[in-house]
């Protein structure tokens, strides 16, 4: 998957809102300043290590009637997905949650705009935004190998 | 504590608008944050196996508290249980009916979101129901409960 795709992980909306005159060129998800960046990527780092390794480590803490874990594959599509929004720079998700059939999803939550970064247990990801409850915008941005 | 075995609902026994409903969520999903109070949409996402004919849900009248709801999960786990109330979910378009034939036998405590199921739940409409019942429906949540 591209990084273009991954950079598409910023709903209008939002950039509109905070638009500069002095700079409109540059999308808001790269309007940060190093020490912004750095604390991104901390907590990108913590997502990747105390939830998404976590879970491949032990998926049966996940396991409940009626929930699936995710499987190896979505655990490290997620993390290598991760790891490259850490790399480009994008704000981390506010939440990261398992879905009921395997999958992850990845939220951010700015305001009444919600963003979500979704991979199905089937393999396929997409970008979902809400605002408030309804669905304005969903994107698939691909499929894992393999399916 | 009501003796389950001794309630009964038949086929005459609808669901009302005044019946509370209850929606169990385990902990270690990470569903429901304790420190915010928020619940997450994933807790009411359909499962792509068991829910078919609609998202389960429990009748709290016929469970008695929901301690006894989270008692039915699985020992050594812990469990929140939302509260939601069946006529806040009609006025918000979401249908409640009762299904008290289950694979596992009848149980009169059990109900469904029929709109909800396994087959659609990628829709936009399925999602967006999630996001409501997440955000707008719930009364409380209950727990944190243990099962032994």
């Amino acid at each position: 998957m591209s990084t273009a795709d991954l950079r598409a992980f910023v709903c209008p909306p939002i950039s509109e809102a905070v638009r500069t005159v002095d700079d409109q060129a540059t999308p808001l998800t790269f309007r940060v300043n190093p020490q912004e960046l750095e604390q991104h990527r901390r907590v990108w780092q913590t997502v990747i290590d105390q939830k998404l390794i976590e879970w491949g480590r032990d998926p049966s803490q996940l396991a409940d009637e009626w929930v699936d874990p995710p499987s190896n594959e979505i655990i490290t599509l997620a993390i290598a997905l991760a790891t490259q929004m850490m790399i480009d720079g994008l704000p981390p998700p506010t939440n990261v949650v398992p879905d009921p059939n395997g999958g992850i999803v990845f939220e951010r939550c700015q305001g009444d705009v919600l963003e979500v970064f979704r991979i199905w247990d089937d393999g396929v990801f997409e970008y979902q935004c809400f605002m408030g409850t309804r669905l304005v915008e969903r994107r698939v941005l691909g499929m894992s190998i393999g399916h | 504590m009501i003796n389950e075995a001794t309630l009964t609902a038949g086929d005459d026994d609808p669901v009302t608008d005044d019946e509370l409903l209850y929606r169990r969520i385990p902990e270690s999903t990470g569903w429901y944050d304790p420190r915010t109070g928020t619940v997450n949409p994933e807790a009411f996402a359909p499962h792509k196996e068991h829910d078919r004919t609609g998202l389960s849900v429990t009748r709290a009248k016929y469970r008695g508290s929901s301690y006894n709801e989270a008692m039915r999960g699985r020992s050594g786990k812990t469990y929140y249980v939302a509260v939601l109330r069946v006529g806040d979910l009609r006025k918000h378009g979401i249908q409640v009916i009762a299904r008290p034939e289950t694979p596992d036998g009848f149980d009169p405590a059990h109900a469904e979101l029929p709109q909800l199921t396994s087959a659609t739940r990628k829709s936009e409409k399925t999602l967006e129901q999630q996001r409501v019942l997440a955000t707008h429906l719930c009364l409380r949540v209950d727990g944190p409960f243990t099962v032994p």
